[in-house]
């Protein structure tokens, strides 16, 4: 495969060469910048039928060459303005593409607000960071750049740095036929690789494709994960976790249209830090107030601490959080957590012990090693 | 399992003998491509694969709703904000009842969802025949038994996963989804509106006259556009009318589900307004 790989890269070159001496005469262009690369296309999907189509933008088509590129450029930590971090400090693939803080961390030890968001699936996410405040992977691959606390550099530093590198030259003529570093490139390799952090190979997948089974337990947290309760069907009523209303089974996410995916779902302030508007501070309706952008649960247990300030270190942190007495009582916590009761006439989620469990035992199955061990993602 | 890449390698490999040709002409189109100015020299596609649009405003009492903005009053006099509203419009059916003509969609389920930024939602019916001419639609409301009851509808239509409006694995699908708060002005009480209506037997069936706005004639090189109000507060019909602060979180299949798929079937839930012509 990879001869014949390399046999019809180079065919279609050896033959355009010429044509491109002739026919590019007028142009006084340096020589190498005339040399044009066959990009090679890369699909971006979740092999699952029932899934919705990935979203890439029409002007920034993934390539192999874009891909390697921007890969390049992740694991670069002279990105940085002391050259100490790179995007992939705060997103290290072992940890699902998060970093196992409560909170980021940037140059010079400065503690960021916000958890560093897990990079997963992101070609299925039509709104970026925990407040939603830009709307492509190519907008917001750039925001950390030059963000005080995180990389503290300038998108002009790092244009001058990338085009004095031949090495990186070479990878952006690859990449976009031109050896001019500008950082709309940038912005596009970095959005390029990130599309292709695909994860639906967990054993929850495998299970949908009728290859593996679930335990009876992982089976039942399914149930609850994704039954809304309802204590007055029947003489007994459905029970459930009510999970699936926010994170919608198959992605395990919010919606994406609009803010849609974005709710507010009583989490605490973070440690030493003012109560998070979230949203609100995008849309500045005091209704958004506290919501935050809903997460794929995809790798989640490797993706501790959670929410979008660290502020509960385990999944049975979280499960108690949600199954909380006081959580219905939360200003603006969302009417789907308030709706979802277990008992007529309480005002809990009301939980059994064992049924936590189940839930929890459920999310491991989310779990996806072939991800986090994707030679294809790690540092080139 | 073969990567997307290898996977095109493979399929040009397969078909080797065309590969040097389609090759050279890759390469000279690319040639060409480079001399050329930045002028964008790519064909802007011209979205003529739908001819016929159905525009779905959002309506209460006459004005826009916009989701979670617009309170609006219904029929009991209470205040509702609706923060999430969407529900299926599937089977969809022309029909030309003089010479008995039919046009049915293909794969026929549509999400119908409602925004916060604007108050309609267009329908686009793709491959409506442009000969003859309708003067009757027929839709549901809901999907329907066979792809409500197995995943090899999955990827169907609008039949996908992620939109909130899948259930569980043996319920199917919810057919609507009304969620939001309510305001109670005479017992001053408030709370929260969780209605998700699903369950075969809450699907339902309508048979609507295109008399009112004129028959459907599609047309080459033009658009169709069906106006229709879906108007909230008909959901709140009945008698007696829904009281939401005694059915304020319902889902199941029971009575009042009944009653509320009883008021999305009924011909005051969406409104055909008027039909306009758009050359494109």
């Amino acid at each position: 495969m990879h001869l014949a790989i390399g046999k019809f890269i180079v065919v279609p070159l050896i033959v355009a060469f010429p044509m491109l001496l002739i026919s590019c005469k007028k142009n006084e262009a340096a020589p190498e910048d005339t040399v044009q690369y066959t990009q090679t296309p890369v699909t971006i999907s979740s092999g699952m039928p029932g899934y919705p189509a990935p979203t890439i933008p029409a002007d920034n088509p993934t390539t192999e060459e874009g891909v390697l590129l921007g890969r390049t450029l992740f694991y670069d930590p002279k990105l940085s303005a002391d050259g100490t971090i790179s995007c992939a400090s705060c997103h290290q693939l072992s940890k699902g593409m998060a970093d196992g803080l409560p909170v980021s961390v940037g140059i010079r030890n400065q503690r960021t607000d916000r958890s560093s968001m897990p990079l997963i699936n992101l070609a299925w996410v039509n709104k970026f960071f925990w407040d939603g405040r830009v709307n492509s992977l190519e907008e917001q691959s750039l925001h950390p750049i030059d963000n005080p606390l995180e990389m503290g550099n300038s998108i002009g530093n790092v244009v001058s740095y990338l085009q004095g590198q031949p090495a990186y030259v070479n990878l952006f003529r690859r990449a976009f036929n031109t050896g001019t570093v500008n950082a709309t490139l940038v912005a596009k390799s970095i959005a390029q690789f990130e599309r292709t952090l695909v994860s639906f190979n967990s054993k929850y997948d495998r299970f949908i494709r009728g290859q593996e089974a679930l335990t009876a337990e992982e089976a039942k947290g399914l149930a609850l994960f994704s039954q809304h309760p309802d204590p007055f069907a029947g003489a007994n009523g459905v029970r459930g976790a009510n999970c699936n209303d926010c994170h919608s089974v198959g992605l395990f996410q919010g919606k994406t249209t609009g803010f849609q995916g974005f709710m507010n779902n009583g989490t605490p302030a973070g440690i030493g830090l003012p109560q998070d508007l979230g949203l609100q501070l995008v849309t500045n309706q005091t209704s958004d107030a506290g919501k935050m952008r809903i997460p794929t649960l995809r790798n989640i247990a490797l993706t501790a601490p959670y929410m979008h300030a660290g502020q509960f270190g385990t999944l049975a942190d979280v499960m108690d959080h949600y199954n909380s007495p006081d959580l219905f009582q939360k200003p603006n916590v969302d009417i789907l957590i308030t709706s979802a009761i277990n008992r007529r006439f309480t005002t809990e989620l009301g939980l059994t012990s064992a049924e936590k469990q189940a839930v929890i035992a459920f999310l491991n199955t989310l779990t996806d090693t072939s991800f986090v061990n994707n030679p294809a993602f790690k540092k080139p | 399992m073969m990567s997307p890449s290898s996977f095109f390698f493979y399929f040009l490999s397969v078909r080797s003998g065309l590969t040097g040709i389609l090759f050279l002409l890759v390469g000279s189109l690319l040639v060409l491509n480079g001399c050329k100015s930045k002028s964008d020299d790519q064909p802007k596609p011209t979205n003529t694969d739908y001819q016929v649009v159905i525009r779905l405003n959002a309506k209460a009492n006459g004005a826009p709703v916009l989701m979670d903005r617009t309170w609006f009053v219904n029929p009991n006099q209470d205040s509702v904000l609706a923060r999430s509203f969407s529900f299926f419009i599937s089977n969809i059916k022309l029909t030309d009842t003089i010479t008995g003509a039919t046009w049915s969609e293909a794969d026929s389920y549509h999400l119908v969802n409602f925004v916060t930024d604007s108050s309609y939602v267009n329908l686009k019916l793709k491959g409506v025949p442009q000969s003859g001419k309708f003067n009757r639609l027929s839709y549901a409301i809901g999907v329907d038994q066979a792809a409500n009851s197995s995943s090899a509808f999955l990827g169907k239509g609008d039949l996908v996963q992620g939109t909130g409006m899948d259930w569980n694995w043996t319920d199917g699908w919810k057919f609507l989804l009304l969620e939001g708060r309510f305001k109670d002005v005479s017992a001053n009480t408030k709370g929260d509106l969780v209605y998700h209506i699903g369950f075969n037997n809450n699907y339902r069936s309508v048979n609507r006259s295109l008399a009112r706005v004129g028959d459907l004639v599609p047309t080459k090189g033009s658009r169709q556009i069906l106006n229709a109000d879906v108007n909230l507060p008909q959901l709140f019909t009945g008698n007696p009318l829904v009281d939401v602060a005694t059915n304020n979180n319902e889902m199941g299949n029971n009575a009042f589900t009944n009653k509320i798929a009883d008021n999305y079937a009924s011909n005051g839930f969406i409104q055909l307004v008027s039909l306009q012509q758009q050359n494109f």
